[in-house]
């Protein structure tokens, strides 16, 4: 791999909140580089700092402690050639489901208003809600909002897609779909994938390097690779043996960190 | 389908029929009490007399008139309210320190009972019609202000935030996020604020005279005056009923489309 080739670079992040009179410490000398086309998970548990940590990358959230280096550019401002899931839907329910996905393509030039319509059916498509472009959003179930989400994410055909907990709201035989989604989507168009997750076996069944966070203030435990072929289900034996392993990683260095504290 | 526009039909004239039946209902207890009181008719009024009474006034016009003019200094005065109130609110949202100056004095104000400007504005304005459209806007702007500010204020980051992921800034972002997201409840104090519209009309209506025309609350006024008792009820039901039109045809129907759209929950009806 060559220099080029990084996509994200976070170099010596760290991350304070002032909160009246009292400061908290979410991130701690967070480094790490990114790939064009891997596929990361942060593994963290409930509370380290992911959703911050990825909020900077995304520029949502200003990095003053270290930097993060995106595209080879400091970023100032989100662009579109990262667009973010968050742990919520958060689509517009004054839109409907067409209009939510168009929604992120306005700025892309070169495009007549026909054209986005028809990529946007196209993704809605790709995600299997082809037949409710006219649906309005309250219409819809939990595990529908997300597949829109990932249809609006996907849409502007960007080069790096942020994902924060998108799944953690769903149950298991609905999150197993959208994780053959994602892996189809993955292997297809190969973007840089992001991914924040609690959950243990989403993380290894969807991503190539797992990032394990401690307790806050979140420090890198582990970087782990995942050698397992693609696809991958969640009901694979190696699947499991990792994910124990992961799991282990996390209490035993977890507990670690604990009894330091106390 | 003929069979069920046929049901739809019955339903529409089962329920007009159970209405007739309750108002005569009430109407008769009315002229029972009458009977059984043995008040005059200075005091009270039999419904038969109230009724005769909305008769001839419709006859030879004054209700419709009196009517229109009301109407009119409503959607007047109104209009200048959401007119400022509105922008202003989106304003004080937007900029703190002018929340921080307006907010105190909206607040303050919003608490005066609209009819305290009467004096005011009868000393500046002296009897004419914009001394009541000063009441009415008065009134309801306050109200407004207050309501579109929070409104905006307390509309979910997370929207924002992913509009932001996606290229949105600026004017973009107040009219395809921020303004949507914000319109349900700006729509809830709009209502608020047409009710006190409505209720400061009639304060000042009764109290302010003019040579601009009568309106409704000013037939009441001489109803009083005159010891008419048949035309203040009258006037009385006349008042309920724009109130519970004004609510029928104007907000029933746009939060009905929120409803649809939006799709939260319908507090009423
Ligand atoms: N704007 C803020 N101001 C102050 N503290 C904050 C702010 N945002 C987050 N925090 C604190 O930072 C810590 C980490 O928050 P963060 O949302 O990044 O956690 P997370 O790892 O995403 O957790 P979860 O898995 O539950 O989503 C929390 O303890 C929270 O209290
Ligand atoms: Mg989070």
């Amino acid at each position: 791999m060559t220099e080029t080739d990084v996509k994200i670079c976070a170099s010596h992040v760290s991350k304070v909140f002032t909160g009246g009179c009292h400061f908290i410490k979410v991130l701690d000398d967070i480094s790490f580089s990114i790939q064009t086309g891997e596929f990361v998970a942060i593994l963290g548990p409930s509370g380290c700092g992911k959703s911050t940590l990825l909020n900077m990358v995304a520029d949502l959230e200003p990095c003053k402690e270290g930097n993060i280096i995106v595209n080879e550019y400091h970023t100032d401002q989100p662009e579109r050639h990262r667009m973010m899931m968050f742990q919520e839907a958060a689509l517009f329910p004054w839109y409907n489901v067409l209009s939510n996905v168009v929604y992120g393509l306005r700025f892309k030039k070169g495009l007549t208003n026909a054209e986005r319509k028809t990529i946007a059916s196209y993704y809605l498509r790709m995600v299997g809600l082809g037949h409710f472009e006219r649906a309005y959003i309250h219409e819809l179930s939990g595990g529908m909002k997300q597949r829109v989400a990932l249809a609006r994410a996907l849409a502007p055909n960007p080069q790096m897609l942020l994902m924060d907990e998108p799944f953690s709201a769903l149950d298991a035989l609905t999150c197993e779909h959208l994780y053959k989604d994602v892996q189809k989507i993955w292997n297809m168009q190969h973007k840089t994938i992001l991914l924040v997750t609690h959950n243990v076996r989403e993380a290894v069944v969807l991503a190539q390097r797992v990032i394990v966070l401690s307790q806050r203030p979140g420090k890198i435990l582990k970087d782990f690779p995942i050698q397992l072929p693609y696809p991958r289900s969640v009901h694979d034996v190696s699947v499991s043996a990792l994910a124990n392993e992961l799991t282990h990683v996390l209490h035993v260095k977890g507990d670690d960190d604990y009894a330091s504290c106390i | 389908m003929k069979y069920r526009l046929l049901c739809l039909d019955l339903n529409v004239v089962k329920s007009l029929l159970k209405k007739i039946a309750y108002l005569f209902a009430v109407l008769c207890i009315w002229q029972f009490l009458y009977v059984l009181g043995g008040c005059s008719d200075l005091i009270f009024p039999t419904p038969i007399q109230v009724v005769s009474f909305l008769w001839h006034a419709c006859a030879d016009g004054t209700l419709m008139s009196a009517t229109w003019i009301t109407i009119k200094r409503l959607i007047l005065g109104y209009s200048v309210s959401v007119l400022i109130g509105i922008p202003m609110g989106i304003l004080c949202s937007r900029f703190y320190i002018l929340n921080a100056f307006v907010g105190k004095l909206v607040l303050g104000l919003q608490t005066l009972p609209s009819i305290c400007w009467v004096p005011l504005t009868l000393l500046w304005f002296g009897q004419t019609d914009r001394a009541i459209l000063f009441v009415v806007t008065m009134g309801s702007l306050w109200s407004l202000i207050a309501s579109t500010e929070s409104s905006v204020r307390q509309i979910p980051s997370l929207y924002i935030k992913a509009a932001h992921t996606m290229g949105s800034r600026g004017v973009d972002l107040w009219l395809t996020v921020i303004f949507p997201a914000a319109l349900p409840s700006i729509i809830t104090g709009m209502k608020q604020s047409w009710a006190f519209a409505w209720r400061s009309l009639m304060s000042a209506e009764i109290y302010v005279s003019t040579i601009g025309g009568l309106g409704i609350g000013q037939l009441l006024h001489y109803g009083r005056e005159m010891q008419a008792m048949d035309q203040v009820m009258g006037i009385i039901f006349v008042i309920i009923a724009i109130g519970l039109i004004a609510e029928k045809v104007l907000f029933a129907n746009v939060e009905r489309i929120l409803h649809k759209r939006w799709g939260f929950i319908k507090s009423s009806n």
